[in-house]
């Protein structure tokens, strides 16, 4: 009875994933009809587009990583996708103390990990105890468990953890994947060893990694916990999901019309209405902070709020959207996107006024030279962007729309590309000037990732009145003053413009007819619990 | 390798003097390899010291994070830049002799397991290519040198040119275009088995299956002038056979000294065509390793491909040992 | 003379003079600035009013086909323009010193000469960084090796000629009977071998720029155009066909005339 009740859930989810996307419904795709009962066995294809590094969520930071390890590890608790509501999974309840700095966790009886070890109390302290450890090198887990003052086992089936100071956000982040639980058996090897080698108690087992190359997940026989939020429960259907690395979009997309692959990753928006008949393209809008500029206001020209403001006027993210992403991706009207808990729409009109920028920056005394740029007192009006490339979501060209756009009003940007990874590092000693980012995450709390550098580095961006903003949202369970402190920290970054939000992320996948039950999970990515193919 | 030693010995056993000659020769090749070998170990020593900037911060940079003092300091030590020079380069030939070149700064894997892993997926797209080239140079020049001058002439005499002439990644874009997209035929990322090599081995395999076709050509054409070839042509062989069986056997000598730069140009063409079909391999991983400052990852692919280089030339000369047995008297009377 | 009986050396001589006309004045040529956006003309196919089709932003590609003229002969010219005078230097010292040294040159220039330009040149840029003049000096390195040895043959072939022979014992110095004897005898060789080692250089450099490590944007080439288009390889063909088919056209326009001059001189 419950059990029929959930699969039901879960069929209606899958559903209203597909008519939030704004997609036609699968129109009779081959042999086997739209409305068909999930078909055990087989393997899908799917082509992703980057190549996810490690695959250890509890060091990784990245979504590729996080897109694989999400079916190999299982959380504490898990994350509605649709309500954001937080559900039972590992732990069957819990309690959290009003003062937000106490959880207590009541686990879920009989799960086994993939080696065989049983999921206990002492495995979730294994695990979160592994996370701070500096010698893990977590790049983003760790930050999620800010103020970790040690996890306590008064039972085997009890977790208690503590921080010492509130940490509200802990229990969203517990049902990411950065968080999940993975064997404490596995441990052993050490860090640099775990990254081809999860163990967790997720529905798949993590196959063969041929590094750049492919992936594959194994069907777990026997798995019996999936959480409420899923589609049904039990084992997968599937027998394998053969993950291949596909880097070039051109390629990923002309491979899916020749049947090569079931589904494909990040459809080019220009490419996505070229999907008709038997495809698709299935599209998500990611919670988490909208793609954003982000001005540095301790370097060079920027450290003036006349220029920054100029050039958050200057930037016309209405032609980005409509030139770049053929309006698939919105324009953001904020830095956190209107799927993010706490969203606060703060540039409903937008604030493209070239016009004023240019009174605005005549007034300042900056004069346009001979060269079309403006200079003050000898002062060039030229800011550098660091960026990465190669670049998703086309970045690359949008900085060069940028550059022209800004160019038109005598701003002069310097194009820096540069490895991600070098990218990351100096954005976080606030070695850049501009640079940009967007982060996944369904909780205000992303705010943070972005203002505050996780450890120990010097954070980039620094205002007082937003650190309090912060801070208080992470001290409170009461809903609405998290809503209204993170609505006046949007406030608040947009208007001193140190950040310019420019538009949302949204996940386009794109399927064959054969593809059948590929859900979006809470943070946006593909997930392969419930979905099965049709041949 | 064995058998191309053996053989010259095997054919030419009436002499022994000659024999005694032959192997000499191939010992002292042998040895003159080990030079050669040190060499690239040196440059691969010196890539790490040659780069502007502290290489270290460079390479902590990499990971995403801000690097530590303590981390700095750990990396320094690991990677002995903390030793005085001289020092280091023992340490590090002691090291590397024995295939050691420390672990890779991404992934922390030992370098001989990271390139270890990249190696049988090249070597199998550098042997498929290496028979394409082989093929199509081979037909494309027996071809030409039987066609009368005339338009048709023209164009084979073109084609080699144009192979040439073509960046890969363009190649490797039309393939993919025509084979995978539009009929569907072979798949265009790697990792299929044999399907998915076929194209980034046609991609590959271009550029020197023109240069063997040209220099094949040439030498045909010159060895027609031969008397054999009219006596041949006297006796009433049809052209084909005296073409195969005489010219051919005696323009085969200077193809084989082609053989080096054929490999060359199939592991270079490789960096491309791993990239583009997205392949597993040593091209792809020297482009992540290079983007990364993964120094002894690049350290380790020097190095290799040094012995490779050596390797293939032993094999070239050796061959023209079996092919040409004059070669040591030459090379005896040059000195 | 006999350029209209040789349809292929006529189109040489043309393609040069089109390139030229793109590297000298690309404002004159291009009907658009290489970086005009355009929102209303995304991802024309080519037709009138855009030759070679427009771009993602709407840019004019033939326009920018033609700005990356410059950028992409400059390596390469630079390229062989080193490669000619390390070349130079190192088979003089070769030629004229002999023994050791010339023993070591020679050993060096094998090496080089069956390393392929395109793995010597990503070398470079791993160690110096990615720029074009790094890239430059890492394919004029690579193909060094031709020069030199063709450099050194030359010197060996005229020490032993009389006259030079007569010179040297008169006391005329080295470097002036290098540039009055040696440097016309070998100028003919040497431009056949430069006209080859351009395609090479031009083909190695435009691939690294393919491979992320070319000229920095909004700057370009032709490698960087041809990759800034593989996201589009169901879509938008021309994306990556013309900026290829410069590429291809300006090898073959070189080995045409290295082709015609060897023919010439035999």
């Amino acid at each position: 009875m419950n059990r029929l009740r959930q699969g039901k859930a879960g069929l209606a989810l899958v559903v209203s994933a597909l008519l939030a996307a704004g997609c036609s419904a699968a129109g009779g795709a081959g042999a086997v009809p739209a409305d068909a009962p999930p078909k055990p066995g087989g393997t899908l294809t799917f082509a992703t587009d980057a190549d996810p590094g490690c695959l250890d969520p509890q060091q990784s930071a990245t979504a590729a990583s996080q897109l694989i390890s999400r079916g190999v590890v299982d959380s504490l608790v898990a994350q509605d996708p649709r309500t954001l509501e937080i559900k039972p999974w590992l732990a069957q309840s819990w309690e959290v103390s009003p003062d937000a700095t106490t959880f207590t966790f009541h686990l879920r009886d009989g799960v086994t990990f993939s080696d065989g070890t049983p999921f206990d109390a002492a495995a979730v302290k294994a695990n979160l105890d592994r996370i701070v450890d500096p010698a893990t090198k977590s790049l983003l887990a760790a930050s999620l468990l800010t103020g970790y003052a040690g996890t306590t086992v008064p039972d085997v089936r009890t977790v208690i953890v503590r921080f010492s100071a509130p940490n509200a956000p802990f229990l969203q982040a517990a049902s990411t994947a950065f968080l999940g639980m993975e064997s404490p058996a596995s441990f052993a090897p050490g860090p640099q060893a775990l990254c081809q080698k999860v163990i967790g108690s997720g529905p798949f087992v993590l196959g063969a990694v041929v590094p750049q190359q492919s992936i594959e997940l194994d069907r777990r026989a026997g798995y019996a916990w999936a959480p409420p939020t899923a589609g049904h429960q039990g084992a997968v259907y599937l027998d394998k999901v053969a993950i291949k690395i596909v880097p070039e979009n051109g390629v990923r997309l002309g491979s899916l019309r020749s049947g090569e692959f079931d589904a494909v990753a990040n459809v080019p928006p220009r490419d996505a209405g070229s999907l008709t008949g038997d495809f698709q393209v299935l599209s998500k809008q990611q919670p988490g902070l909208a793609y954003s500029l982000l001005l540095n206001t301790g370097r060079g020209v920027l450290t003036d709020p006349v220029v920054r403001q100029a050039i958050a006027k200057s930037i016309n993210t209405e032609q980005i959207v409509s030139t770049l992403y053929e309006d698939r991706y919105p324009r953001a009207k904020s830095i956190l996107t209107p799927t993010t808990p706490g969203y606060a729409d703060v540039l409903d009109a937008g604030q493209f006024d070239p016009g004023a920028a240019e009174r605005a920056l005549d007034q300042a005394g900056w004069v346009i030279g001979a060269d079309g740029t403006r200079s003050k007192n000898g002062t060039r009006l030229s800011v550098e962007w660091t960026y990465s490339s190669p670049a998703r979501e086309q970045r690359d060209v949008l900085a060069q729309l940028v550059q022209q756009q800004l160019k038109a009003v005598g701003i002069e940007v310097r194009l820096n590309p540069l490895p991600a990874g070098e990218t990351i590092s100096r954005q976080l000693s606030g070695n850049v000037e501009l640079s940009d980012m967007s982060f996944v995450r369904a909780d205000g709390d992303v705010l943070r990732s972005a203002f505050y550098a996780p450890q120990g580095g010097k954070p980039a961006f620094t205002d007082p009145q937003l650190a309090r903003e912060l801070t208080d949202a992470t001290s409170t369970t009461d809903p609405a003053r998290r809503a209204s402190d993170y609505a006046q920290a949007q406030r608040l970054a947009v208007d001193a413009a140190i950040v310019i939000p420019i538009y949302d992320p949204t996940y386009l996948l794109g399927v064959s007819g054969a593809a059948r039950g590929i859900a979006f999970d809470p943070q946006g990515l593909p997930e392969f619990y419930d979905a099965w193919v049709a041949r | 390798m064995g058998s191309a030693v053996t053989a010259p010995g095997k054919r030419d056993s009436a002499f022994p003097n000659f024999r005694t000659r032959t192997w000499n020769y191939a010992a002292r090749r042998t040895l003159a390899i080990l030079p050669v070998v040190l060499a690239a170990l040196t440059v691969a020593f010196a890539v790490i010291h040659l780069v502007p900037g502290d290489p270290v911060q460079m390479m902590l940079s990499i990971g995403g994070s801000v690097p530590s003092p303590g981390q700095e300091q750990a990396l320094r030590h690991q990677l002995g830049l903390d030793q005085p020079l001289a020092q280091q380069y023992l340490s590090y030939l002691w090291h590397a002799v024995r295939g050691d070149f420390g672990r890779s700064i991404v992934t922390g894997e030992p370098v001989s397991q990271v390139i270890g892993a990249a190696i049988p997926a090249s070597a199998a797209l550098a042997g498929a290519g290496f028979g394409i080239a082989v093929v199509l140079g081979f037909a494309a020049a027996l071809l030409t040198t039987r066609l009368r001058p005339g338009p048709a002439r023209t164009v084979f005499d073109a084609l080699p040119v144009f192979a040439m002439s073509m960046p890969g990644y363009w190649v490797a874009i039309l393939l993919i275009q025509v084979f995978s997209f539009d009929l569907g035929l072979f798949p265009a990322t790697g990792g299929n088995g044999a399907a998915g090599l076929v194209l980034p081995a046609i991609t590959v395999a271009l550029p020197p299956a023109g240069v063997i076709a040209q220099v094949l050509a040439n030498a045909l054409e010159a060895a027609r002038l031969e008397p054999y070839v009219f006596t041949a042509q006297a006796k009433g062989a049809s052209p084909w056979r005296v073409l195969v069986r005489h010219a051919l056997r005696n323009a085969v000598v200077p193809t084989v000294t082609l053989l080096g730069t054929t490999v060359g140009n199939l592991l270079a063409a490789s960096v491309v065509a791993e990239t583009v079909f997205a392949r597993q391999g040593l091209g792809r991983l020297t482009v992540t390793a290079i983007t990364d400052h993964d120094f002894p990852v690049l350290q380790g692919i020097v190095v290799l491909l040094g012995v490779v280089y050596v390797l293939v030339n032993l094999v070239v000369d050796l061959l023209h040992l079996w092919v040409d047995p004059r070669v040591t008297m030459a090379r005896r009377g040059e000195r | 003379m006999t350029l209209p009986r040789r349809p292929g050396l006529l189109l040489a001589v043309l393609t040069v003079l089109a390139l030229a006309v793109c590297v000298l004045m690309p404002d004159v040529v291009a009907p658009h600035p290489p970086d005009a956006i355009d929102p209303a003309a995304i991802l024309r196919p080519p037709g009138a009013g855009h030759l070679f089709g427009t771009d993602q932003l709407g840019r004019d590609l033939f326009s920018r086909v033609v700005h990356s003229a410059r950028a992409a002969l400059l390596v390469a010219v630079g390229a062989i323009a080193l490669s000619l005078a390390g070349g130079a230097v190192v088979g003089l010292a070769s030629g004229f010193a002999g023994g050791w040294l010339d023993g070591l040159f020679m050993r060096a220039a094998d090496v080089l000469l069956t390393f392929p330009p395109l793995l010597l040149a990503l070398g470079v840029v791993a160690v110096l960084g990615s720029s074009a003049t790094n890239v430059a000096v890492a394919v004029g390195f690579a193909n060094l090796a031709p020069f030199a040895r063709l450099v050194r043959a030359q010197v060996l072939h005229l020490r032993g000629r009389p006259y030079v022979h007569a010179a040297t014992l008169s006391g005329v110095s080295p470097p002036a009977i290098l540039f009055r004897h040696i440097v016309p005898n070998a100028a003919e060789p040497v431009v056949v071998v430069a006209l080859v080692s351009l395609g090479a250089a031009m083909l190695a450099s435009s691939s690294l720029s393919f491979l992320g490590f070319g000229p920095r944007p909004p700057a370009t080439d032709w490698g960087t155009l041809a990759a800034a288009g593989r996201d589009y390889l169901g879509s938008a063909w021309w994306l990556t066909t013309f900026p290829s088919l410069a590429v291809v056209v300006t090898v073959l326009a070189a080995t045409t005339f290295a082709r015609a001059l060897r023919k010439g001189r035999s």
